[in-house]
């Protein structure tokens, strides 16, 4: 262990009941370094990281966290050595405020609100942020949510904090301020375990990036050495230039959607279309508006406004009267909106179309199976189980399934809200093909995303929305990484 | 439509994909209960030449009628993600309703009242917990009392007879076939018409998907509310089938008469859930565990077993399976006290 490192693993192997899952990692970690660890869903990434915060014990090998042996149990030994971790989904007690999260486990015998609120405000200021500590947690913005929960961390003395996909649902002016953070924490001579699929982050963040295949270590690569062709060929051990992937222009001449003065409270008046076959994407800072199209769209807020489809004026208070009218929603947060983790891909697939595979009445099992079956092959989805609980799935494979829930219903517009947050690198390229094919079919599909890769590889005319106004519109021609991204920026000045 | 070769080894694909368990320990928790519930069966069978005869195995499932109705109701609550602790009042209801009602309509048309009125408190249950925002628990608790109340209100706090010239009421209650009483057949009709509601018709997928989770339910369009006021009614429905035949058994309706079969109900579901390792409450495991529960009863009863000791048993059995299938299946952190 050489005198630079915080923490180092050396042969770790773990197994679920004979199922080996991580196959012998080495790897340290360095005090005071940003160190990014990438590999696709199912690499062992997640393991790693269960092992290093006691959520799981490791099956042999061992961890050392400043020269003494961790023996991980329990997540309260984790925190003991210094080892936490903020997930996707910010854990935070929504209906306590700032201050009650941050000096959560910290507070002293007799509480007293004020001298907490004095307490808090006094740590976020020293870490730069500003919050106010007598918010309730569950109002502040996402990324808030994810500072706050860093912020914990950073009161809580940890020395190791593992971030997963923290930008997963923030925007880019939003990523750039967690950055920063993350930066000043480093200089402090914490170790952070960065944990992302979008390697431009990784590239402008990271000192170092260690890339897991198949629950071993492929290589660690210093800050330099990360390029995006590279790394994506060791994650999936093929060529990156399998991922470049643009829309031939599939749109036709049909209006399939005209909204004319969309307005709700938080979007002022906004007129789009989408043709038939034509993929519209729509991005922007996170709260900008740009989920209010989607929501209204789908039935989920109040809005004002004319709707048309093929023609034919519609109104929407609720789900099922978007559905009916033709248009579905893949929303962005699939696990809690979308599926049903305890039902099995087939049941999933089918609840949508259950009427149409009944027999006599009857909802019959074989023709669940059957149908799941279908979708399984379409999408190639894998493994190709349509029995299995819908759980068991990688996140790219049930993004599959959330399409593959409205396929058979043939739609007339779909809405994709961020289709590959969270997806592995393998399945992005199989979704976007799916994407293209329903555009080829005739579907509009309205993409709202804040991957600009995503936007410019797929759509054929791109809306920026911000500040509840579209604030730019043109075809996918007139746009580039750095005009999308300056149109995006430009909200923050606003 | 065109389709991408997946580059992921089948190995690891499989390991993300699959149950990543011991078989035996997959088996266990498959057939665990089940195998308990056998040897049980077997061990009172060699004890007692008596257990295992028609006429025994009649007596349980005649005295394991009203649980076993109450329970497969509360299935599909508990299925559709809520609870219902007013089943038992609800028995009551139906039974007294049904009883004052034969003498002024006739026993037929008594009959359809008293699933009415049951069905109307199963509505009501479902739109508290609904349109009105009030937990399963707090909810059904109050409409439980509320019932009491009407109970002792209709009844005076005395048992209403019901007439011995009602033979077609008599015969659903007291008829026999031989060896076997009329209300065991139809118990077993009742069960395959909720296991055909559970499993065959879209009522029961429904309601199964918005119990895994109702947010993903309605944003698939499923109108959530109404499949949990669904599955309220159809509680209510089995609870008040199981009054008419607590009053037709008997020939009278008491105050308080399906009260103690709440908590054997929600014992019953639980127990149920374990069974072939579901792992979520079904109508199967439920008449299994009803039926668990009546035999470890009925074969005490016969060996002179204290009824402490019998309740003891039932206790232990509950919480060893329960907690037996919790064990074999934790792999995910338990954060979840309800």
């Amino acid at each position: 262990m050489s005198q630079q490192d915080f923490l180092e693993i050396r042969g770790l192997h773990k197994d679920f009941s004979g199922v080996q899952v991580l196959k012998g990692i080495d790897l340290a970690f360095h005090r005071g370094e940003i160190h990014a660890l990438l590999g696709e869903n199912g690499a062992g990434k997640s393991t790693l990281i269960k092992i290093l915060t006691g959520v799981y014990s490791a099956s042999s090998g061992e961890i050392i966290v400043e020269g003494n042996a961790f023996h991980g149990h329990s997540p309260k030994a984790a925190n003991d050595a210094g080892l936490g971790a903020v997930y996707q989904d910010a854990e935070l007690a929504w209906n306590m405020s700032v201050a009650e999260n941050l000096l959560l486990g910290s507070e002293r015998r007799w509480i007293d609100r004020r001298a907490m609120e004095k307490e808090a405000k006094a740590i976020l200021t020293r870490i730069g942020l500003d919050i106010d500590p007598s918010a309730r947690a569950g109002s502040l913005t996402a990324a808030q949510m994810q500072m706050l929960t860093l912020a914990t961390l950073f009161h809580r003395k940890f020395k190791l904090i593992i971030l997963d996909e923290p930008t997963a649902r923030l925007s880019g002016r939003e990523s750039e301020l967690l950055f920063e953070l993350i930066r000043r924490f480093k200089a402090e001579g914490l170790t952070i375990v960065y944990i992302s699929h979008r390697l431009n982050e990784v590239k402008l963040l990271c000192d170092r990036a260690t890339i897991l295949r198949d629950g071993k270590v492929v290589q660690t690569l210093q800050r330099e050495e990360i390029d995006e062709a590279l790394v994506t060929r060791l994650m999936v051990n093929r060529s990156a230039s399998d991922l470049v992937i643009s829309n031939p222009g599939l749109a036709t001449d049909g209006i399939a959607l005209d909204v004319r003065g969309l307005t709700t409270s938080k979007l002022a008046s906004t007129d789009l279309y989408v043709k038939r076959g034509e993929i519209l994407g729509i991005t922007g800072p996170i709260g900008g508006g740009m989920e209010q199209i989607e929501k209204a769209l789908s039935g989920l807020v109040a809005y004002q406004g004319q709707i048309s489809m093929d023609g034919r004026a519609v109104t929407f208070s609720s789900p099922s009267d978007a559905l009916a009218a033709g248009i579905a929603l893949i929303p962005e947060d699939r696990r809690k909106q979308a599926l049903f983790p305890n039902l099995s891909m087939a049941e999933n697939v089918s609840l949508p179309v259950l009427g149409r595979l009944l027999r006599f009445g009857l909802v019959l099992k074989s023709a669940l199976l059957g149908h799941g079956r279908e979708i399984v092959n379409q999408l190639s989805v894998h493994p190709a189980a349509p029995a299995t609980k819908m759980r068991y799935f990688s996140g790219g494979n049930q993004q599959k399934a959330v399409i593959g829930k409205w396929l058979k219903r043939q739609q007339k517009v779909y809405i994709f809200s961020e289709p590959t947050a969270g997806v592995d690198v393998g399945a992005i390229r199989q979704i976007y093909e799916i994407m293209l094919k329903m555009a080829e079919n005739g579907a509009a599909i309205i993409l709202i995303s804040t991957s600009f890769n995503e936007l410019l590889s797929l759509s054929e005319r791109i809306m920026v929305v911000h500040s509840g106004k579209v604030a730019a519109e043109a075809p996918r021609s007139a746009f580039d990484r750095d005009s999308l991204l300056a149109a995006t920026l430009a909200s923050g000045s606003a | 439509m065109t389709t991408v070769t997946n580059a992921a080894t089948p190995s690891r694909s499989e390991a993300a994909g699959q149950d990543k368990t011991h078989p035996f320990v997959r088996f266990l928790r498959v057939w665990g209960t089940i195998l308990v519930i056998a040897a049980v069966a077997i061990g009172f069978s060699i004890a007692s030449p008596y257990f295992l005869t028609v006429s025994n195995l009649n007596n349980i499932i005649f005295s394991m009628f009203t649980c076993a109705l109450l329970s497969i109701g509360l299935t599909y609550v508990v299925a559709a993600g809520s609870f219902d602790l007013s089943i038992g009042t609800t028995v009551t209801t139906a039974s007294i309703v049904c009883a004052l009602c034969i003498p002024v309509v006739g026993a037929p048309m008594a009959i359809v009242i008293a699933l009415l009125v049951s069905m109307l408190i199963g509505f009501i249950n479902g739109a508290l917990v609904t349109w009105f925002r009030i937990s399963g628990i707090v909810g059904t608790i109050g409409v439980m009392f509320l019932l009491e109340g009407v109970n002792q209100y209709l009844t005076g706090g005395y048992q209403i007879a019901v007439g011995y010239d009602e033979t077609f009421f008599r015969w659903l209650g007291q008829g026999r076939y031989g060896m076997i009483a009329v209300k065991s057949i139809l118990l077993f009709v009742f069960f395959a018409i909720a296991y055909v509601i559970a499993n065959r018709l879209r009522t029961g997928h429904y309601i199964n998907a918005v119990g895994d989770n109702p947010l993903a339910a309605y944003y698939s369009g499923i109108p959530v509310y109404r499949w949990v006021i669904v599955s309220f009614v159809l509680s209510a429905f089995f609870c008040g089938i199981a009054g008419i035949f607590l009053a037709a058994t008997s020939s009278s309706a008491q105050p308080t008469g399906g009260a103690g079969y709440l908590l054997e109900a929600f014992a019953a579901v639980f127990l149920g859930a374990t069974i072939l390792g579901k792992g979520k409450p079904h109508v199967l495991g439920t008449l299994l565990g009803v039926f668990f529960l009546y035999m470890v009863s009925n074969g005490m009863t016969q060996f002179g077993i204290d009824s402490s000791a019998r309740k003891l048993f039932n206790g232990v059995v509950l919480l060893v399976a329960v907690g037996a299938n919790a064990f074999l299946n934790k792999e995910e952190l338990h954060l979840k006290f309800i």
